[in-house]
């Protein structure tokens, strides 16, 4: 079996690279062990500590491949030198695990402690590839974590003093090694994977023992741990790791959240609330957000937006006001003008010299105030009934509606009003008859005056029925009503309405 | 979409322009003093009346339906503001260069023919008529279905077509 596993380590790119440091460990310890002097104290401390060490320390995936890994290294070096360290290994496992495998499977002993130069020399080479040399180097790493961990575990057995000695002696290059390797691996793990480490750290400081335990979880920041563990998997089914020398993560779980994991609580409700404003977001309180959003609310509604409709229905609103004024200051202007030429005429109208003389100056401005007033009310009748649906218009005119009928009467009468300019000239620039040049000769005066006076009276009596008929209903306005509808369809509809209210 | 502020500025301006129309035809016979005086009014006033027609010409530009090439549509429904303004612009120019003629000497003269009172009569008659329709149009333009696809618009589409 272990020569199957040796013939898989070899294959595969990672178990070949794991020997170049345990070569150089290998060495490393053998000269250790001879040094007597150190070890004393760390058996000491490492046989005192052991008894808690599983509870305490979570024990790495990766273990089962360092272990596999160095059990092949072993058997290739030989039993003799490495095993004494075997029962203080398997002490350590079934601590672990709580499984002996190690009886029916007496396996060559794989702990070596990590010689510090060794791992450092090996960081940097791992460091420009990428990720098949990082999980090599992980694999390295976690194999000589591994030999820390047993070489940690294997005083507990205290059966062999001279070989324990030795043993604890590469506890303090450990620590040394792990002092000196960690500001690399601080700069390149991240934010977060320092957090882990280092609480981690805080209950443990008073146990030695937990430090090679750690190891894993300093190193681990090396790489992201979801693209990582697939790859460990895979190796660890390659290598040919049996179930039970593996280590899941379910065993650690109790442990893990606190270590590796953000501390998670229930969310509280904040008094304050944070609204993005100019592409930040800047703390509000909610009171004050809830009161300005209200009053947003109410000044919407207070205020619909102004829309051109809006605009065109205020204008054409605000003409029609227009229109009202000057239908009436019309119809007073027309019946004072009337009154006027009667009263200068005379009785019978006798009286036409002074009328002449007397009206001459008035006669061109009240024409032109005529025309201004007559085209202002003939257009807002025409609004009134809207004038621009002819077909609409005849129809109300043939019904006899009043509105219609005004407007008509306007028109008649601006017409009438118009075809006077003639003669309202010829009385603006009226000279006596004996003056020369005079445009009025004898006897023309009452040739001339008499159908204006009756034009300008029917004007009047135009104008004035027209203020009456659209006094009759001054609320009317159909081109507001279809105008600003949609004029196809309702249009028949309204005609209705009219029909039924007259 | 028109905006509300150029739309209100536009129409004010129009409405400027049609006051100053309704003015000068009201009030330039008594403003006569100086031949030059109402040479000046005249020419004004026509300058004024083909503001209008490019005014309301560009408007008709800026809606939806003539945009999506429906002029005969923007033709059918505002003929009447078209022609009419077309008709008064040319009685004035006619008028105003008669009247004119005639007083160009003397202001003062007494100048009316049947003619030209005839053509007076038309002139300013077709002047009520065109203040009555521009207006109408230009306050009808307000409408937002002008500038909006709507089943109104298809309707009026069809009913163009027919």
């Amino acid at each position: 079996m272990e020569g199957k596993q040796w013939k898989k380590i070899r294959e595969s790119p990672a178990s070949t690279h794991t020997l170049k440091p345990q070569a150089k460990l290998w060495a490393w310890w053998l000269n250790a062990s001879l040094t007597p002097g150190i070890a004393k104290l760390g058996r000491a401390e490492a046989g005192g500590d052991l008894g808690r060490r599983p509870s305490l320390a979570p024990p790495s995936p990766r273990l089962p491949q360092v272990r596999e890994t160095s059990a092949s290294r072993g058997s290739s070096l030989g039993p003799a030198a490495v095993a004494p360290r075997q029962p203080g290994g398997h002490q350590a496992m079934r601590a672990d695990s709580g499984l002996g495998v190690e009886e029916d499977h007496p396996r060559p002993p794989r702990a070596l402690p990590p010689v510090p130069s060794a791992i450092q020399d090996d960081i940097p080479l791992s460091r420009p590839k990428k990720k098949k040399p990082r999980t090599k180097t992980m694999l390295a790493s976690a194999s000589s974590e591994g030999l820390d961990q047993t070489a940690v575990q294997r005083p507990s057995e205290g059966s062999e003093p001279p070989t324990k000695d030795p043993v604890e002696h590469p506890e303090a290059p450990v620590q040394k090694r792990q002092k000196k390797t960690r500001p690399p691996l601080e700069v390149e793990s991240t934010f977060s994977q320092k957090k882990r480490s280092s609480p981690s750290l805080l209950p443990n400081e008073n146990c030695v023992n937990m430090e090679p335990a750690e190891e894993p979880v300093i190193q681990k920041p090396r790489r992201k741990t979801k693209k990582t563990q697939p790859v460990e998997l895979h190796y660890a089914n390659e290598l040919g790791v049996e179930d039970e020398d593996v280590i899941t993560d379910e065993q650690r779980g109790p442990e893990q959240p606190s270590m590796f994991t953000a501390p998670t609580g229930t969310s509280q409700p904040v008094g304050k609330v944070f609204v993005e404003k100019s592409r930040r977001f800047q703390a509000a309180d909610r009171s004050e957000l809830i009161k300005t959003t209200e009053k947003i609310d109410v000044s919407m509604d207070m205020k619909p937006p102004w829309t051109t409709r809006d605009v065109a229905l205020s204008v054409h609103r605000a003409f029609r006001m227009v229109g009202l004024f000057s239908h009436g200051f019309l119809a007073g202007c027309a019946v004072w003008n009337i009154v006027v030429i009667y009263v200068l005429a005379g009785d019978q109208l006798s009286d036409f010299s002074n009328l002449l003389q007397q009206y001459k100056t008035l006669a061109y401005p009240f024409q032109s105030l005529l025309y201004l007033l007559l085209a202002l009310s003939t257009i807002s009748a025409f609004d009134r009934i809207d004038f621009a649906k002819t077909s609409v218009a005849i129809r109300n005119f043939l019904a006899l509606d009043p509105t219609t009928l005004a407007s008509f009467l306007y028109f008649t009468a601006l017409i009438l009003s118009l075809s006077q300019q003639m003669t309202s000239d010829r009385i603006h620039l009226y000279t006596p008859s004996s003056v020369n040049g005079s445009l009025w000769a004898e006897g023309i005066e009452e040739q001339v005056l008499q159908p204006w006076i009756v034009v300008n009276l029917v004007v009047a009596l135009l104008v004035g029925l027209s203020w009456l008929f659209l006094s009759y209903r001054p609320g009317m306005d159909l081109s507001e009503e279809l105008m600003f509808s949609s004029d196809v369809e309702e249009y028949p509809d309204e005609e209705k309405g009219i029909k039924a209210s007259s | 979409m028109l905006q509300t502020s150029n739309y209100s500025l536009v129409l004010s301006l129009q409405f400027l322009l049609l006051s100053y129309d309704l003015f000068v035809n009201s009030f330039s016979e008594l403003l006569r003093m100086a031949p030059v005086i109402q040479l000046v009014l005249f020419i004004i006033q026509d300058i004024a009346i083909l503001f209008n027609i490019i005014i309301i010409f560009l408007m008709f530009f800026n809606t939806f339906v003539f945009q999506a090439g429906l002029v005969s549509l923007l033709f059918h429904k505002f003929k009447g503001t078209i022609i009419l303004t077309a008709v008064y612009f040319a009685l004035s120019i006619s008028f105003h260069v008669w009247v004119m003629n005639l007083r160009w000497k003397n202001s003062n003269r007494f100048v009316w023919t049947d003619g030209l009172q005839t053509l007076f009569v038309f002139q300013r008659l077709a002047a009520v008529l065109y203040c009555y329709f521009y207006k109408r149009t230009a306050v009808r333009l307000g409408d937002p279905r002008f500038y909006q696809d709507s089943l109104w618009l298809r309707k009026e589409f069809m009913q163009v077509r027919r």
